[in-house]
């Protein structure tokens, strides 16, 4: 833990700079422990979604919507509706998608790339982020919320990601938003409205067609 | 000599070696005024992506946005963000701003840049495309070297049908289908190449 800590905390500034209204927190292994023991009550999420892709560059916003669902232990579904029909389950390491033209099926264990990802969403949502070996984490919060910020160690990850802010509630610690920043700098923020727990979510939703 | 026998030489001289400025024929301006009414005029417009290559299929959005006279962004991204690539192009040169290193290979972007280039009609110099003889449609002919490249268009020059770059012994390869007029460029366009397993449909999206 100490060691865990020591490499949190002297990860470069850069990378690490504190978000405006965010101040680290003092007692992480409670904070992880209280997690964890909130995220036990949750066995499906069933939300809508906005996401919003920024390319700061170009000073361009592409706004799309949807519905997200997540059932335990590692089921999620995102389904985009407006302004493009797009599909994307992971059920287990089986991943499928479904687009305008084609629907495919695979596994993530012969991407490794998705495979990270996908465990990193399922890790945010089954609140287990903070012991994922791939990335660094420094926790902060302001009144409302606790920041998860995670860096990637992995070289395959960091070709395309830089950095993942993860905001939760503290309410309910459940996930509010998903900011994604990429290697060129540019981010992708999903936030997550009208959350239901524990209803309406069976296998079913979680396989393809 | 006398001064006068002079300056006969000397304008006689200037005249023969200016060089002479070719007359453009009304055929030619006929085509300049067509494909200028017929290149695309973008701010910014975003396309809904389907691409299958050698037996893969990759989906995503597609950005074009023009920066200013001369430059015009490209990005393409998956719908869940993952940015692919990042390219800007103007009229007499073209960047790889971002490219994954999957696809930054001279080979792809080079095919890349061709196909935008054709899209938004910045190949080759306008003034040397030249009209040929049709029955309902225009078309006109740019020769590039070994290369032809034509583009087909509705007779009152509203809308682009049809690009199409082909060898000398008229194999085609690349074909364009484009399809409608939305923000000021075709709302659906459909790449296909000839040469191997590649095509490219761009559906635009409403935002």
């Amino acid at each position: 833990m100490r060691n865990f800590l020591f490499l949190v905390f002297c990860f470069p500034i850069c990378v690490f700079a504190q978000l405006k209204g965010y101040t680290l927190v003092k007692d992480v292994p409670s904070f992880k422990k209280i997690f964890a023991e909130q995220s036990k009550k949750v066995n499906s999420i069933k939300c809508d979604f906005v996401q919003e892709k920024n390319l700061s560059v170009l000073s361009e916003k592409i706004t799309s919507k949807g519905t997200f669902m997540f059932k335990k232990q590692n089921m999620a579904r995102m389904e985009y509706t407006t302004p493009f029909k797009y599909l994307l389950i992971i059920n287990a390491d089986k991943v499928f998608i479904k687009d305008d033209q084609k629907s495919n099926s695979f596994s993530s264990k012969n991407n490794k790339l998705f495979e990270n990802i996908n465990k990193i969403m399922i890790d945010c949502v089954q609140g287990t982020a903070l012991d994922n070996k791939n990335f660094i984490a420094v926790i902060s919060e302001n009144e409302k919320q606790y920041l998860l910020e995670l860096v990637p160690t992995i070289k395959k990850m960091k070709d395309y990601i830089k950095k993942i802010n993860i905001f939760i509630d503290k309410k309910d610690f459940s996930v509010n938003k998903f900011d994604m920043i990429d290697a060129s700098g540019d981010n992708t923020t999903l936030t997550f409205l009208n959350k239901q727990f524990n209803v309406g979510v069976t296998d079913a939703n979680f396989v393809g067609k | 000599m006398t001064f006068k026998k002079y300056s006969f030489l000397i304008l006689f001289f200037v005249v023969a070696c200016t060089p002479k400025m070719p007359m453009q024929t009304t055929k030619t301006k006929l085509a300049n005024t067509c494909l200028q009414q017929l290149k695309p005029n973008i701010q910014s417009v975003i396309y809904n992506t389907q691409v299958n290559v050698v037996g893969n299929h990759l989906s995503g959005l597609l950005l074009v946005k023009k920066m200013n006279a001369d430059t015009t962004r490209i990005l393409f991204t998956s719908e869940t963000g993952i940015k692919f690539f990042d390219f800007q192009l103007t009229n007499s040169d073209f960047k790889v701003m971002f490219c994954i290193k999957k696809l930054n290979k001279k080979v792809v972007t080079t095919q890349l840049q061709k196909v935008f280039r054709l899209i938004l009609m910045n190949y080759g110099n306008v003034h040397n495309y030249e009209p040929l003889a049709t029955d309902s449609l225009k078309t006109f002919r740019l020769v590039n070297g070994k290369e032809f490249v034509t583009y087909t268009a509705f007779n009152d020059c509203s809308q682009l049908k049809h690009i199409e770059t082909s060898s000398n012994k008229n194999k085609p390869k690349i074909s364009i289908n484009l399809d409608g007029t939305k923000n000021g460029i075709a709302d659906v366009i459909f790449i296909q190449y000839h040469t191997f397993s590649f095509d490219i449909s761009l559906k635009q999206i409403d935002r």
